[in-house]
C-alpha cells in the first residue's frame, strides 16, 4: 500500500512542481497592472518636467524610477503570464514603444526635448488604453463589483495629470495644457462630489478617503487660487494623495481577487 | 551446480535488459533533462532573490519568487535521486549535492546575516557541483547521443539565465549592499548572451516557436546591460527586467526541452 502511494506520488511530482512554480496570476491582476500603467505613464511624464526644470529633484528622481520600474514590472508580469493572442498581439507594440521611452526616460533631456517625450507618452498612453479596452472584452471580470475600484484608479490618473499640466502651464510651455489642467480639475471635483458619501460609507476606504477630500481640498485651493500657486507644495500633494488612493485601490484588488 | 549456474545464467538473461529498459523508461531523458537544467538555471536565482529581500527591493515579490525556487529545486532534486536507478555513482553524487544544498539553503534564506561573500562562494561552489553531475548524468543517458544537439541549445540558454542572475546579484551587492568588487566575485560570461541565442534561434526544430521569445530576451538583455553600465542606481527596474529575463528563459528551456526525446 506504501509503494503504491510512493509511485502514485512520483507520478504526480512533475505537474505538482510546475503548478507550483509557472506563475499564476489573475485576471483582476493583470487587468490591475495594466491602469495602474496608465497612472505610472502620467507620473513619468511628471516627474521628467520636474527634473528638468531642476524642481523637488530628489523625489521627483525617486518617483521616476520608482514609476519606471513598476511600468516595466507590470508589463512583464501582463506579458508572462498572457497568451491569448489579442492581448499578445497588443502587447507587442507596446513593449516596442517602452524600450524607447524607457530610453528617452534616461537621458537628460531639454525643457524642449520634453514636448516629444510628451508626444511619446501621449502615444504610449493610447496603446495602454487599447490594451485595456482589449482586456475588458476578453476577460471575463466582474465588472459590476468593479465600480469602487475603477474610480479610484480614474481619480488616482486625474491627479496626476493635473499635476503635469498644472506645471506645464506654469512654465508656460503649451497652451493645449491649459484645456487639460481645466478638464481634470473639473473632473476630479465632480468625482470626488459624486462618490464621497459612497466611499466615506465603506469600511474599506473611509478613513483613508475622508484625508484624501481634506487634502483635495487643499489642493484645489492651491491651484484656484492665483496668489497661493506652488509647484512644490502641488508635488507634495500629488504624492499624499495618490499614496492613500493607492492604499484604497490595493485593498479593493485583495477583496476582488478574494470573491473571484 | 552446472544447470543451477545455468538457470542462474538465464534468469538473469532475461531480468536484466527488461529491468534496465524499465528503468530507463521510467527516467525519459525529456523529463530528467529538464530536471536538471531547471536546477541549474535556480542555482544563481537564489542569491539573486536574497539581495534583493535584504535591499527592501519588491521585498514581497522577491520572498514569494524565493519560496517557489526553494520548493522547486527541493522537487526537481527529490524526483532526479528517485530516479536514477540505472547508475549508482550518479545516486551517490546527487545525495552528496543534497546535503551541500541543504546547508546552502539555510545559508541564503538567513537574511538577518550580512554574510555576501560566504553565499557568493558557496553559490559558485552549489553551481559548479551541479553542472559537473548534470553532464555526468545526461552522457550516459542512452538516448543521449541524439539528443546532444539539443541538450547543448539547453545549456547555452541555462548558461544566459544564470549570468542574468549573478550581474543582477552583483549590481545590488555592489551598489546597494556595501560590497565594492562584487562583479569580480562572480564569473560571468557576459560576452556570449546574444550569441547563445542566436545559435538557439537558428535551430531547426525550434524553426519559428522561439522568435518572439528571443526577441524580448533580446531587447531585455539590452536594457539590463544598458542599467548595469550607464552607473545610475535601480534596483527596483533590475528586478523587473531581471525577472522578465529569468522567467522567460524558463519558457524557452520548456520550448527547447519539448524537441528532445
Amino acid at each position: 500500500m506504501n509503494k503504491f502511494y510512493l509511485i502514485l506520488f512520483i507520478l504526480l511530482m512533475p505537474s505538482l512542481g510546475k503548478a507550483q512554480f509557472d506563475d499564476d496570476v489573475s485576471k483582476i491582476t493583470l487587468y490591475d497592472n495594466a491602469i495602474d500603467m496608465k497612472i505610472y505613464t502620467q507620473m513619468v511624464a511628471k516627474d521628467k518636467l520636474y527634473l528638468i526644470y531642476n524642481l523637488k529633484k530628489e523625489q521627483a528622481g525617486k518617483e521616476l524610477d520608482y514609476a519606471m520600474a513598476m511600468i516595466s514590472e507590470n508589463l512583464s508580469n501582463i506579458d508572462l503570464n498572457e497568451d491569448q493572442p489579442q492581448i499578445v498581439e497588443k502587447l507587442k507594440k507596446l513593449k516596442d514603444v517602452w524600450f524607447k521611452l524607457n530610453n528617452r526616460l534616461t537621458q537628460n533631456l531639454t525643457p524642449k526635448e520634453f514636448t516629444n517625450l510628451f508626444f511619446e507618452v501621449n502615444t504610449f498612453d493610447h496603446l495602454i488604453s487599447d490594451l485595456v479596452v482589449k482586456m475588458r472584452e476578453v476577460y471575463n471580470l466582474p465588472f459590476e463589483k468593479m465600480e469602487k475600484y475603477e474610480a479610484i484608479q480614474k481619480l488616482r490618473e486625474a491627479i496626476q495629470k493635473i499635476n503635469l499640466s498644472y506645471y506645464a502651464n506654469y512654465l508656460g510651455l503649451s497652451k493645449s495644457f491649459q484645456h487639460e489642467y481645466q478638464k481634470n480639475i473639473k473632473d476630479v471635483n465632480t468625482l470626488i462630489k459624486q462618490k464621497s458619501n459612497i466611499f466615506l460609507n465603506d469600511p474599506i476606504a473611509d478613513k483613508s478617503f475622508a484625508d484624501v477630500i481634506i487634502d483635495w481640498n487643499f489642493l484645489r485651493a492651491n491651484l484656484l487660487s492665483s496668489s497661493a500657486k506652488n509647484p512644490k507644495t502641488v508635488f507634495s500633494l500629488v504624492t499624499s494623495i495618490d499614496f492613500k488612493l493607492k492604499t484604497i485601490k490595493n485593498a479593493y484588488i485583495e477583496n476582488l481577487n478574494k470573491d473571484f | 551446480m552446472k544447470h543451477l549456474s545455468i538457470f542462474i545464467l538465464i534468469v538473469f538473461l532475461s531480468l536484466t535488459p527488461s529491468k534496465i529498459s524499465a528503468q530507463i523508461s521510467d527516467n525519459p531523458i525529456d523529463v530528467l533533462t529538464q530536471k536538471l537544467l531547471q536546477n541549474e538555471l535556480l542555482s544563481n536565482r537564489f542569491i539573486r532573490n536574497f539581495v534583493f529581500i535584504k535591499t527592501n527591493t519588491f521585498k514581497k515579490k522577491a520572498m514569494a519568487d524565493m519560496d517557489k525556487s526553494l520548493a522547486k529545486f527541493d522537487d526537481n532534486l527529490s524526483y532526479i535521486i528517485l530516479h536514477l536507478p540505472y547508475d549508482k555513482k550518479a545516486k551517490e553524487d546527487f545525495l552528496k549535492l543534497q546535503n551541500l544544498w541543504s546547508i546552502y539553503r539555510l545559508d541564503v534564506t538567513d537574511y538577518n546575516k550580512e554574510h555576501y561573500k560566504k553565499l557568493i562562494l558557496k553559490t559558485r561552489k552549489l553551481e559548479k557541483y551541479i553542472n559537473a553531475l548534470n553532464k555526468d548524468v545526461l552522457i550516459k543517458h542512452p538516448a543521449y547521443g541524439r539528443n546532444k544537439k539539443n541538450i547543448s541549445l539547453a545549456e547555452l540558454a541555462v548558461e544566459n539565465g544564470k549570468d542574468i542572475d549573478k550581474i543582477a546579484a552583483a549590481y545590488v551587492l555592489q551598489n546597494g549592499l556595501n560590497f565594492p568588487d562584487a562583479f569580480n566575485y562572480f564569473e560571468i560570461n557576459s560576452g556570449d548572451f546574444n550569441k547563445n541565442l542566436k545559435k538557439i534561434g537558428k535551430f531547426k526544430k525550434l524553426a519559428g516557436k522561439t522568435h518572439d521569445l528571443i526577441l524580448d530576451l533580446k531587447t531585455n538583455l539590452a536594457s539590463i546591460m544598458t542599467l548595469k553600465d550607464k552607473g545610475k542606481y535601480n534596483p527596483k527596474m533590475m528586478y523587473a527586467y531581471v525577472n522578465s529575463y529569468s522567467k522567460k528563459t524558463f519558457k524557452l528551456l520548456d520550448i527547447i526541452i519539448k524537441t528532445i526525446n
